[in-house]
């Protein structure tokens, strides 16, 4: 189970802005975050990853406090074992998929069920290149098997397919209700398309920014369309 | 960036070609070629030397939060608008005879800085400072911060993603900054003039050639002047060709 309350206030000259994330999250399942462009969904995901560091509140892992002002705990990124898949990738560009994957596995090995999925998401035959070879969204598939690849604890993807175009995104949808995503594991992800988080998430968050966070069921999304975030 | 290394292309295997020819035109010359000689062994330990400081020192002006960075980046800068006889002068005065750590050097390494190679050599070291770490640190700071945090979240420490992520993403600022601090140190003459003298140990192929120009010894001086330029030439074509490489794709 992931319980989330962080805060943290940008302040600028030209604009200030807050954002406030509280919700307890399940230990597992895909929450969709859905809301505005620039309203903080990023930032909140960060904070949950430990890349941005919250002013004030707690962020707490089955038991284990990853974040909280208050004792000044604060666990480094690389301890949280959070997969994180990136807007733009992140690709190594230095190495070849392969190697992107081996660098990602905890000792180097990569596990046969690693193998399966990226066999499964047909990038067996680009194994070999770098990935300035490779389209958006082949390279969207592999920092998404890469992520899985580090075994984490918690998934988090922010914006995947904002970069892709739709084609790409239906292909790569497809794949990812057919190898079962999130396998008993919790999986975020943020997203200000109503309809990629539909089709792929079991729960939909309306964030708005200030903190409060309206649940909704795909179906729900579906049957009343855009209406119900108005 | 291609996963071809800089060093695989075919076309700066071709400029170092020509650097050893350059190279073996003055070793079969009847000229006096040790002040080459001193000028390379000088160039090359320099440059050595110089990489393994400026790595660390780039990575934590790139990277570190400390409020106190800027002092070390005005000590790195410093030798850019420093002249070199300021510099040769404080050397002397800090780690001359006369100092206490210039005797303490003496009598017990049997180490004396002035003039002497070790003394030139770690006065271009820190005269060359900047032109080694500057180009690494714009390759660092250009690294998107992105790349960075992805390797932070795959559970990487920092040494592991410096070595595995930064510095190969980097190669192009790490060669240019080692051309430069080559090139650098091959026309260096104040520092060495000052720190070394004009004695035969410390004779780089700069002072050698005021030297003949002084004793007008006009064809050995032109000579040496000629060699030095076609040197010098060849590796600023080589900074500028890596800085027009084809730009990073960091997907």
């Amino acid at each position: 189970m992931l319980k989330v309350d962080v805060h943290k206030k940008f302040i600028s000259k030209r604009r200030n802005a807050e954002v406030s994330f509280t919700y307890d999250f399940p230990s597992e399942g895909i929450i969709g975050v859905y809301g505005a462009s620039g309203i903080g969904k990023s930032t909140a995901l960060r904070m949950i990853a430990g890349l941005t560091k919250p002013d004030k509140g707690a962020v707490l892992f089955n038991e284990q406090t990853w974040f909280d002002h208050k004792t000044y705990k604060n666990l480094a990124v690389a301890e949280r074992k959070v997969g994180y898949v990136f807007q733009d990738y992140n690709l190594f560009p230095n190495m070849t998929v392969h190697e992107n994957l081996i660098y990602a596995a905890p000792s180097g090995i990569i596990t046969p069920e690693i193998s399966e999925l990226s066999e499964a998401m047909q990038l067996d035959e680009l194994l070999e290149n770098v990935p300035e070879e490779l389209s958006g969204g082949q390279r969207q598939r592999i920092a998404i098997i890469r992520s899985l690849a580090s075994q984490p604890n918690l998934l988090l993807l922010d914006e995947p397919f904002s970069a892709l175009d739709d084609d790409a995104i239906e292909n790569i949808i497809t794949e990812l209700k057919r190898i079962k995503l999130n396998k008993g594991m919790l999986t975020i992800m943020v997203s200000h398309r109503r309809d990629v988080l539909a089709a792929l998430c079991d729960q939909i968050l309306h964030y708005n920014g200030q903190g409060e966070l309206v649940s909704y069921t795909p179906q729900q999304m579906k049957n009343k369309g855009f209406e119900i975030f108005n | 960036m291609n996963k071809k290394s800089i060093i695989s292309d075919k076309r700066f295997i071709l400029l170092f070609l020509a650097v050893f020819v350059v190279a073996l035109m003055v070793y079969l010359s009847d000229y006096n070629y040790t002040p080459f000689w001193i000028t390379f062994k000088l160039a090359f330990l320099t440059t050595t030397i110089l990489l393994v400081i400026s790595i660390p020192v780039s990575y934590f002006i790139s990277y570190s939060k400390s409020k106190m960075k800027f002092l070390l980046e005005s000590f790195v800068s410093l030798p850019i608008v420093l002249p070199p006889t300021v510099l040769g002068y404080y050397f002397i005065v800090a780690l001359g005879p006369r100092s206490s750590v210039g005797r303490f050097l003496e009598d017990n390494l049997g180490l004396s800085l002035i003039f002497s190679f070790e003394g030139i050599l770690l006065g271009s070291i820190i005269y060359c400072l900047p032109f080694m770490v500057y180009p690494i640190v714009n390759g660092f700071r250009n690294l998107p911060r992105s790349m960075i945090e992805s390797a932070q979240l795959l559970g990487k420490s920092k040494r592991n993603i410096l070595w595995h992520v930064i510095i190969p993403n980097n190669r192009g600022a790490i060669a240019s900054g080692v051309l430069l601090s080559f090139a650098h140190t091959i026309g260096e003459f104040g520092v060495v003039l000052m720190i070394g003298g004009n004695i035969p140990e410390t004779r780089v192929a700069s002072i050698a050639i005021y030297d003949e120009m002084n004793q007008m010894n006009y064809e050995s001086a032109d000579h040496l002047a000629l060699v030095l330029l076609a040197f010098s030439f060849i590796l600023i074509v080589a900074i500028h060709f890596i800085r027009n490489t084809k730009k990073k794709n960091f997907a």
